[in-house]
């Protein structure tokens, strides 16, 4: 045996074999297998035990349920928020902006994770301790208050009676400034006409007592008070595919609200209010009204000139209302019958499309329907919510008296209504009486979200020092010195009020479930924190310990806390029922507002009254100025020779106001809301695209006296002729989120805020704008 | 005859035995050498004695690998578990108990054991079936885990990362659980008792 | 023919009744479904050739000038067909690597993303747009990946995914009742779609069982499937009292009438 080539080869392939015939190939081959099953960057979610906590949205209202993992070697983690079936009002329904509330928890880029300072030698914000940031911060506001400049601070928060708003609101009074404004809402339009006419200023319609439900212009079943709750009671109309509800829906485009209505009355833009009184008239000249309604002050002619019920004749015929609203002679008369007949209905006003508060006038005229209609304190109708209870933070500290507010708020300039960042920007703009040194966003982002948006951001901008307390480093807080990182809901102590509409006293409390981020607190625990180093009356004002001591205080009235804090909620179990005793004046419901008159005499005497009322945008005289009755929005004015307007397109597929846009709803949104190229899609009547040579999928660009934005043009039929609809919610610029920056325009930039006869509450839902090709 | 003719004709078939060694010692090599190439040896954190632990307990597996609430299987108990017995001072004399104590214990870290039937995330397994339900016993798929007085090696492959349990201590794979928990073990199970065998009865 | 016969033997026929009348387009069907299921987020979203929606609300109107425009909407899951003529899902039916199957005890279709090869023939298959492809790995960011639901398996680029009627959701009431030794209830096993919806209108539950609402729904003459005439036998129903939504959902000819096609086709040619 030699061993040469043929005998290597023998052992070659003898080796060859052999190892073929062990395990190794096949084994090899098997595991290649399962390895490119192996997709090691593909997270691995930890598994653990499941537990639930109950927590309320304040964003939203909705009452939800948070599961969590707690895994044996990482711990515990959210992963879910899903409905509380327990509660009251939503009943286990949630919203997009619910169900992704996660995804703003734990986006790592987008939080604010430590408190920073603004570096201007490298432009950007470095992260500093706490006691640091407190430091700079109460330093400046010292130096402001010992130089007797503590006015020129401003404070910009979110809900003026969430416990965030009343310790910002203590903070601010015993620092000496009163320059504190709050987003606005509906809640404030209806507390006003609540005023006005019942003396009232915490009513709700009772939808889910009602079978006949008349929307004025508000996006009931998108966005209106607390979404689920609406839904909630929408599917009672529905149940179980028998429509045992009636719903009627009047504005001027096709929106979800218009579709799922039984009845659509699609009127001309900003008419709602004349076919609210349209429908009064067709009550009283059927006599079908409530005869207790004629007992009420301002009802028939009186010593001070004509009644509402002449007034009504005069202007409001069913003829002269299908003149202004486009809305059938017919069509008003049939739903007037519907809406009389039957005995749980109600007229229902609210936000309109963009979350903007409403007019007074408008919501004026609706609960003169349901005066009419006589259905306050029933089941189905207007009610009056039972008051919360909740205890005052103890005796305030306010040396805020001495200075003129900014804004005018309380001055002939704007006897009534509430304080608004953009009044609050414009004046401190024009830097009459005086410049605001420092400003402190609490919570908000009002640089994206608030009406005329590039106001506020030019203000913000002009303001030499910026404290921003925000859990997001978003628009606001890129432009901020400071920057101090407060929790979300799920991860902080604070409360939340009773929704806009709901029929019953409702308080939502919410606890920290997780400490997603070593340094966050509480927004409470922000401001106590700042006053505590302030010392001085400040501190004095704001003598608790934590955010979690204020709310013991606060909800002294409703048992146990840490209970309280469990259950997540309190709700009364049904709507107060009964006769209401109307706290105006005269005691009686008054279609004449004798609040009103009152004010209007105290800032002019009586023989002035008409210039006083006409200064604050009423142009009806005698006694219809202080009566419901309808105005024309300013915008319709300027509207017509090429200029279309622009409104809001509800969507609960966006956020509300300052939440942020999340992941999530960013992919829920549909090639009708952002195009493919990220471009912002309105829509427009076929027939008004082609008077202005508009074909669909056009680029055009919208603009308006506040601003522009480019976008794609889709015709839509449903849309009232002579409009363009638009988004809201998208157009962010915050650099830090890389889902949402860049995508779409803002309708806040676009959409012009006016101010509101009578409230002076910033109004934005209609603006005349130039539609032209890009 | 030509040269070359001579050759072969002299040539002996004696060189096949050079296949035969070839093919012998290559599978030997093979058959030796695919576990040590394959396989990877992680130590556990500490050592553990089930029997010493089955002992002190009444309710056997159970009394620690426990079902929750809602009808999932805890694993591996929690650092709690093992609290309701161990106190922060040490019990027995074990050198193995003052590292859980010292180390574990008082620090409330949990002991990251590798575990030896751990199977890939897109494998939905439920012990609530197979123990509640159809009665297993829990040594059918682990074996004598529950008898043993130390902890094995855990060995786990270099390319997938598995336990080596899952396929099989027999290196050709053969035999069904307690020696291997391959996907096809558990479809050969559920076959011969009848349990359906769709895809969503054992993935997620 | 009673609803049951519509179906081959089994235990379950998992199945949907969604009413087009209480859908109010809000979404929140959408996002639930995302975060019970793992479904990943790109930053590009707005390609809805490549975006992932298990759950997807498709949004009609009915032509109409102003004011007499309507819309309305079709909130569309995997309708787990399973054929007209014995057991036949158009996508099992192409699957070269059995990585989808029906189940006969259930009527679920499955998807099992590691056995996947991306062929995609079974989104070419689905008549519905049911099944989604994975262009590209979902870059979690850090953070984002921490509500992950261990219930679910995450996926990676270049395999097929789609709505399982929240299956793990079935496993899990399946584990409560294995030791409790009681029943899966109704109520027990519910899609994270159907908890969402705040106008409750979705109802889910098994088609098969007389007591289940949904089964109840589904016999309603006002119920019907999407391109019913296909003979994809699916186990979504959708139920609207309006005319126009109904002729929206199958191609209807000028002079047919809705409602016969069912009738006709249902029971298999």
């Amino acid at each position: 045996m030699n061993w040469d080539r043929r005998a290597f080869v023998k052992f070659a392939v003898g080796a060859v074999v052999g190892l073929h015939a062990s395990p190794l190939i096949p084994k090899l081959m098997d595991d290649s297998a399962i390895w490119t099953q192996n997709w090691n960057w593909v997270p691995t979610p930890e598994d653990g035990a499941l537990a639930f906590a109950n927590t309320v949205n304040p964003a939203t209202g909705t009452g939800v349920k948070v599961r969590m993992v707690t895994g044996r070697l990482k711990g515990e983690r959210l992963i879910r928020v899903e409905g509380n079936p327990e509660h009251p009002t939503s009943k286990g329904g949630v919203l997009p902006a619910d169900a992704s509330a996660l995804e703003n928890l734990y986006f790592d880029d987008f939080r604010v994770k430590t408190p920073l300072i603004f570096n201007k030698d490298t432009g950007m914000h470095e992260a500093v301790s706490w006691d640091k940031a407190l430091e700079v911060v109460a330093g400046k506001l010292a130096e402001l208050y010992k130089a007797g400049q503590a006015h020129t601070v401003a404070a910009l928060g979110t809900e003026a009676k969430t416990l965030d708003g009343e310790l910002l609101s203590r903070f601010m009074a015993a620092l000496g400034s009163p320059n504190l404004s709050f987003n606005v809402s509906a809640a404030d339009t209806l507390a006003l006409a609540g005023w006005a006419m019942a003396g009232e200023e915490n009513l709700g319609f009772d939808l889910a007592g009602a079978n006949y439900v008349i929307s004025f212009g508000t996006p009931l079943l998108e966005g209106f008070g607390a979404p689920v709750a609406v839904r909630k009671a929408f599917a009672g109309w529905r149940k179980d595919f028998k429509h045992t509800g009636t719903l009627v829906q009047v504005e001027p485009l096709a929106s979800v609200t218009a579709s799922q209505a039984d009845q659509w009355l699609g009127c001309k833009p900003g008419t709602e209010a004349a076919v609210a009184l349209g429908l009064c008239q067709v009550l009283i000249q059927e006599g079908l009204y409530d005869r207790a309604a004629a007992g009420a002050v301002g009802f028939e002619d009186g010593d001070r000139g004509p009644g509402f019920k002449t007034l009504l004749a005069k202007n409001y015929s069913p003829g002269q209302v299908s003149q202004i609203s486009g809305v059938p002679v017919e069509t008003l008369i049939g739903v007037a019958k519907a809406f009389a007949k039957e005995p749980k209905a109600v007229a229902v006003c609210g936000p309109g499309g963009g979350g903007e508060p409403g007019r007074l006038l408008d919501f004026m005229a609706v609960l003169a329907l349901n005066a009419l209609k006589g259905n306050f304190g029933k089941p189905g109708g207007v009610v009056v919510r039972q008051p919360l209870g909740l205890k005052p933070l103890g005796e305030a500290i306010n040396h805020a008296g001495g200075k003129p507010r900014l804004d005018g708020l309380g001055s002939a300039k704007r006897p009534v209504g509430v304080a608004d960042h953009l009044s609050l920007a414009k004046a401190a703009l024009s830097g009459n009486p005086y410049k605001v040194n420092m400003a402190l966003v609490a919570g908000g982002n009002p640089a994206y979200s608030a009406p005329q948006a590039g106001v506020v951001r030019d203000f913000l901008r002009s303001v030499p020092f910026l404290v921003a307390i925000t859990p997001y480093l978003d628009e606001t807080a890129v432009m901020a010195q400071v920057v101090l990182p407060c929790g979300t809901f799920l991860e902080s102590w604070g409360d939340s009020l009773a929704p806009y509409g709901g029929a019953v006293a409702e308080y939502g409390l919410h606890r920290p479930l997780i400490k997603a981020y070593e340094q966050v607190k509480s927004q409470g625990d922000v401001i106590l924190a700042l006053a505590a180093k302030l010392g001085g009356d400040v501190a004095k004002a704001l003598p608790f310990a934590s955010a979690e001591a204020a709310l013991k205080t606060r909800t002294a009235g409703l048992g146990d806390l840490a209970k309280l804090a469990q259950k997540s909620y309190h709700v009364a179990d049904k709507p107060a029922y009964g006769s209401v005793s109307f706290k105006t004046p005269s005691g009686k419901l008054e279609f004449f507002s004798m609040n009103l008159h009152n004010l209007a005499v105290k800032l002019s005497g009586e023989g002035g009254m008409g210039k006083v009322l006409k200064s604050l945008g009423v142009s009806a005289e005698g006694t219809a100025a202080l009566m419901p009755h309808y105005e024309p929005p300013a915008a319709l004015a300027a509207a017509g020779h090429g200029r279309l307007l622009l409104a809001a397109v509800p969507s609960l597929r966006t956020p509300k106001g300052d939440q942020p846009l999340t992941p999530y709803m960013l992919k829920v949104l549909d090639g009708e809301t952002l195009s493919n190229k990220d471009e912002l899609v309105v829509e427009m009547n076929p027939q008004t695209a082609a008077s202005l040579h508009l074909a669909e999928h056009d680029r055009v660009k919208v603009t308006s006296q506040a601003g522009s934005s480019d976008a794609i043009v889709h015709l839509f039929a449903g849309a009232a002729p002579g409009m363009v609809f638009m988004p809201v919610g998208l157009g962010r610029f915050a650099i830090a989120n890389a889902y949402t920056m860049g995508r779409g325009g803002n309708y806040n930039q676009v959409a012009e805020a006016t101010a509101d006869p009578l409230s002076g509450l910033p109004v934005w839902s209609l603006t005349p704008v130039a539609v032209t090709k890009a | 005859m030509t040269t070359h003719e001579q050759g072969q004709a002299k040539r002996s078939h004696a060189d096949w035995l050079l296949f035969v060694v070839g093919f012998v010692l290559f599978s030997a090599l093979g058959f030796w050498g695919t576990p040590a190439l394959l396989y990877a040896e992680k130590p556990q954190p500490f050592q553990f004695s089930h029997k010493v632990h089955m002992e002190q307990v009444s309710e056997g597996c159970k009394s620690c690998h426990s079902f929750r609430e809602d009808g999932s299987f805890t694993g591996i108990p929690s650092m709690d578990k093992c609290k309701e017995c161990h106190s922060d001072s040490p019990q027995g004399d074990t050198p193995e108990e003052k590292i859980f104590v010292e180390q574990y214990l008082n620090k409330n870290k949990p002991v990251d054991w590798r575990v030896y039937a751990k199977q890939p995330p897109c494998v939905f397994f439920s012990h609530a079936a197979h123990t509640e339900n159809a009665g297993l016993d829990c040594a059918k798929c682990h074996g004598d885990h529950g008898k043993s007085e130390s902890l094995r090696p855990y060995q786990y492959n270099r390319l997938t990362g598995y336990s080596r349990d899952i396929w099989g201590w027999n290196i050709l794979g053969l035999g069904g659980p307690p020696k291997r928990m391959k996907m096809d073990s558990c479809a050969d199970c559920h076959r011969e008792n009848g349990v359906r065998d769709a895809c969503f009865v054992c993935h997620k | 023919m009673s609803l049951a016969d519509r179906y081959s033997a089994g235990e379950h026929r998992f199945g949907m009744v969604i009413d087009v009348d209480k859908c109010t387009g809000c979404g929140a069907c959408t996002v639930a479904c995302m975060s019970e299921n793992n479904v990943g987020v790109l930053f590009d979203e707005t390609d809805k050739l490549r975006s992932i929606t298990w759950m997807r609300v498709y949004q009609i109107d009915n032509g109409r000038p102003f004011p007499e425009t309507q819309v309305a909407f079709f909130p569309r899951p995997c309708l787990h067909c399973e054929g007209s003529h014995g057991q036949h899902t158009p996508c099992v039916s192409v699957c070269p690597a059995t990585a989808t199957d029906y189940d006969e005890h259930t009527g679920i279709v499955s998807q099992i993303p590691t056995r996947c090869i991306g062929c995609r023939y079974c989104v070419g298959a689905c008549p519905y747009h049911a099944r989604y492809f994975n262009w590209f790995d979902t870059p979690w960011p850090s953070g984002l990946e921490r509500p992950l639901n261990p219930a679910v398996a995450p996926r990676m680029r270049g395999v097929v995914e789609k709505c399982t009627f929240c299956y793990h959701r079935f496993q899990r009431a399946k584990n409560k009742a294995f030791l409790s030794g009681g029943k899966v209830e109704e109520m027990d096993y519910q899609t994270a779609c159907t908890e969402a919806c705040p106008s409750g209108a979705i109802t889910f539950g098994d088609l098969r069982n007389p007591n289940h609402k949904v089964a109840q729904l589904a016999a309603s003459p006002e119920a019907f499937r999407l391109l019913e005439r296909l003979g994809t036998n699916n186990k979504v129903y959708y139920r609207t009292s309006r005319e126009w939504v109904r002729r929206k959902a199958d191609n209807y000819l000028q002079d047919e009438k809705t409602g016969q096609v069912a009738a006709s086709q249902g029971g298999g040619h």
